[in-house]
């Protein structure tokens, strides 16, 4: 297992190369510059020219390319053209935002998408088209609707919830910390919900049917039993891959809730970086979410060797 | 019992759901006490939201530096701008023209930075040379340039020698040229990258701010000025959202005080106030490559009069701006500015008969096509004025241009842009940076210069009734040349919340850190 994983590692090394260099040659495609986003509207060219110039922007690409990657590998992203913050430190403090709510909103939706999916598959009926209606709905709802509607009622009406901004883990304390996070993470779980539901709910109801489960019962092994250690064991694996593939997504997706909410994440931080022409930050980025949906694919596949001994990790 | 089995996994699921409802309705109960912590908190603390742009650095006097929005809370300028566009005096106590070209400051002398250094002549000269050397912002180059040289009389006193007489430059010195940074932090400007160092009423909270989030001041524990009522918060905070939606939200929730909000916006319990100052605000309308030489009958003075004439500038502020903007004949020279007269405020009445008439005379009954460069927050605006201008026969193709604004206005192939100049609050000032003729724009140097030649003569005179006069002259002849068509003065509208500020704008000119008052 060891060796599969630092093996998948190495594999990751080569992949984010690939994705630093395409996406730093992709940005030089975006017209304007960084110096004059900088300088603004009414910047002579010669100031553009000078500033580009202290920047390092004059270069040629393969050049800057080139420094780029020398820094990189020595840990060191640049700094952020707009703020003059270091790029490691402006991620680092919009990762744990994004990262919290998009864990979170993911963990939300595996307990209570498989719990429904549960309660559907075994009790069907009533049950059943209940939680298929609500996933629907849940689904058909867009996030940035439901998100307005949360504020204004749980935020401006019943003053339950900050409308806005985040407040550290570390130092703000817990309670804060999650106040900050309920509405996002309810905006974004509707839609996942759904999709984690019904997927649950196909998995049980196909895991149910399965001829071990009849000689489980057959054999008088308790309901419970089969439910809990062989059932929901054979039906996780197509939820969990379901569901990290729901966490990538989620990832590219926050950046509207981000912005809505006005979480100091990897979105906002993101958004605006591309709209300054803040390449360095925009370049760190890249490389960051590319490394998280390296690792969460990871965590996938170890997570369903661990489910299914069939899957062999080699 | 089968029965009980399914009631079992019920149960679980409804344990499971209730315990995500336990652990909202927890953190929803520990955010009663931490809701606030965002905003305001108490009497105290302001929380202001502000769109930006965010500092890159903090040095006042690099190209790009910070907004007055930044600068104001950790940096003091010489002279302050009074409500009523008197100048008052505050590191500078008293400025006069002792000749012409010679302005005398008197300053200070018991002020400290916050690294220390003593605030005194030698510290304006500092000032002055590294904002000359470095060609500072855009905005300070005019007025930079007008100093000759800088002789420093004693500790309090500084006498500047100007190339040419600039009686605005007093009011400079209530803006962004009049920043004082230490000179010890000047000469070793890299520290000026991260934390700025003035002497300002508070000092950056680096700890607390997250750079483009976030920017906590606390107050400036030595502040000379502490006991005048001029910064009563202990704490200012500038919240950086950059939705408009997000920052009525965070008001309505008490997690901002005062914020800039769009016209028609209603937040409960919040007052608004109006002044022509602000990010937003300033004259908007289209600049025309006055020489022709993009598109030829643009170089005709009548043509350009007969667009003025042909935009209903009324009905264009409605469609645009919620008729929250103000007519302006093609000059930034709003009613009740000193450059208004009657005679400029009748120029330009909406009569397309005259335009068509005005465009027939010059050979253009058939009309015309132009191309019309636009922002994408602006488009509205434009698209209007292009069907306003196609009643009179002008085909005007708008082209929207975001990031690559400033390529397509250089690459002098467009015959005309929107532009958003702010207005200052000083009408020559205001006047000689519409009539610029190295205004970015202006790339085939179009020149006005019978208004150059008013404005240069009101420089040289130190009567200001006379001076005011030569203004007016100038803005007729500013609107009459048709430099710009369409013009309106956009107002800034800031939303406060008046438990906790009162928000006071001056009559003209920007709204500074000062103009927040606790409310009485």
């Amino acid at each position: 297992m060891t060796r599969f994983v630092l093996r998948r590692l190495a594999v990751a090394v080569p992949l984010l190369l690939i994705v630093a260099a395409i996406s730093f040659f992709l940005v030089q495609l975006v017209p304007g510059s960084p110096a004059a986003a900088i300088l603004g509207n009414t910047a002579t060219q010669e100031q553009v020219d000078t500033l580009e110039q202290s920047l390092g922007l004059d270069q040629p690409v393969l050049s800057q390319f080139g420094q780029w990657l020398g820094h990189a590998l020595q840990g060191n992203l640049g700094a952020s053209y707009t703020t003059g913050q270091s790029v490691s430190d402006a991620l680092a403090q919009s990762v744990a935002p994004t990262l919290s709510l998009a864990i979170l909103s993911t963990l939300l939706t595996l307990v209570v998408g498989l719990v429904l999916g549960m309660a559907a598959a075994v009790r069907g009926g009533r049950t059943d088209r209940l939680v298929q209606w609500t996933g629907s709905l849940g689904m058909a709802i867009p996030n940035f609707w439901l998100a307005a509607l949360l504020i204004f009622v749980f935020a401006i009406k019943l003053s339950l919830f900050p409308a806005i901004g985040y407040a550290e883990l570390g130092t703000d304390g817990i309670g804060p910390w999650i106040s900050h996070l309920v509405l996002p993470i309810i905006a974004l779980s509707a839609v996942n919900l759904g999709q984690i539901a019904f997927q649950a709910r196909a998995a049980f109801t196909d895991a149910l049917s399965r001829d071990y489960v009849r000689t489980l019962h057959a054999t008088g092994v308790p309901r419970r039993r089969v439910l809990y250690k062989h059932v929901l064991r054979n039906a996780s694996v197509p939820v969990v891959q379901v569901t990290g593939l729901t966490f990538i997504f989620t990832l590219g997706g926050v950046v509207v809730l981000e912005l809505i909410f006005t979480l100091p994440g990897m979105g906002n931080l993101m958004l605006r970086s591309v709209q300054n022409h803040d390449f360095s930050v925009v370049q760190g980025g890249v490389l960051y979410f590319s490394l998280v949906v390296v690792l969460v694919n990871l965590v996938i596949d170890v997570a369903t060797a661990a489910l299914d001994p069939r899957v062999r990790v080699r | 019992m089968h029965l009980p089995q399914q009631t079992r996994i019920l149960r679980a699921a409804v344990a499971t759901c209730g315990a995500v409802a336990l652990t909202v309705g927890l953190a929803a109960c520990g955010s009663s006490d931490s809701g606030g912590s965002g905003g305001s908190g108490g009497d105290d603390a302001l929380t202001v939201s502000t769109i930006g742009p965010v500092p890159a650095f903090w040095n006042p006097y690099e190209p790009g530096a910070p907004t007055t929005t930044f600068l104001d809370p950790v940096y003091d300028t010489l002279i302050h701008y009074g409500k009523d566009g008197e100048l008052q005096p505050w590191l500078a106590t008293s400025w006069e023209f002792t000749d012409p070209t010679t302005l005398e400051l008197k300053l200070r002398d018991d002020v400290t930075f916050t690294d220390g250094a003593t605030f005194d002549a030698d510290a304006v000269k500092a000032n002055f040379q590294y904002a000359i050397d470095h060609k500072a912002n855009f905005a300070d180059q005019v007025f930079l340039a007008n100093i000759a040289s800088m002789n420093v009389v004693d500790p309090t006193t500084i006498d500047l020698t100007l190339t040419q007489p600039n009686p605005a430059l007093p009011y400079d010195f209530s803006q962004a040229s009049g920043y004082m940074a230490s000179p010890k932090a000047l000469a070793a400007p890299d520290g000026l990258k991260q934390e700025p160092v003035g002497s300002g009423p508070y000092v950056l909270d680096t700890g607390a701010t997250r750079p483009g989030v976030s920017y906590v001041f606390t107050a400036n524990p030595d502040y000379w000025a502490a006991d005048e009522d001029a910064f009563p918060y202990d704490k200012v905070t500038l919240s950086v959202i950059a939705d408009p939606t997000a920052a009525k939200n965070a008001a309505a929730t008490g997690e901002v005080d005062a914020l800039v909000v769009q016209p028609g916006t209603e937040i409960s319990g919040f007052e608004q106030v109006t002044s022509l100052s602000g990010d937003q605000a300033g004259m908007t309308g289209a600049w025309l490559d006055t020489t022709g030489t993009t598109t030829k009958a643009l170089a005709d003075v009548r043509v350009r009069q007969a667009l003025n004439y042909a935009i209903d500038r009324e009905k264009l502020g409605q469609a645009a701006y919620q008729d929250t903007a103000i007519a302006v004949p093609g000059v930034p020279v709003p009613e009740g500015d000193p450059a208004y007269t009657d005679e400029l405020g009748a120029l330009y009445p909406y009569d397309p008969a005259k335009a068509k008439q005005l465009l027939a005379e010059a050979g253009y009954a058939d009309g015309f096509e132009m191309t019309l460069i636009s922002l994408p927050p602006a488009d509205q605006f434009a698209q209007a004025i292009a069907g306003q201008l196609k009643e009179v026969g002008v085909t005007v193709n708008v082209e929207t241009h975001a990031a690559d604004l400033v390529q397509a206005v250089q690459s002098g192939t467009r015959s005309a842009g929107l532009v958003l100049q702010r207005l200052t609050g000083d009408a020559g000032q205001d006047l000689a940076t519409a009539f610029d003729p190295n205004a970015f724009f202006n790339v085939h140097h179009g020149s006005a210069p019978e208004v150059t030649d008013l404005l240069q003569q009101a420089a040289q005179t130190s009567d200001e009734s006379a001076r005011n006069a030569l203004y007016q002259q100038a803005a007729v002849a500013g609107a009459e040349s048709s430099w710009y068509i369409a013009t309106l003065v956009l107002q800034t509208i800031t939303a406060y919340d008046p438990d906790v500020v009162s928000v006071e704008p001056p009559d003209r000119g920007a709204i500074h850190l000062y103009d927040y008052h606790l409310p009485s």
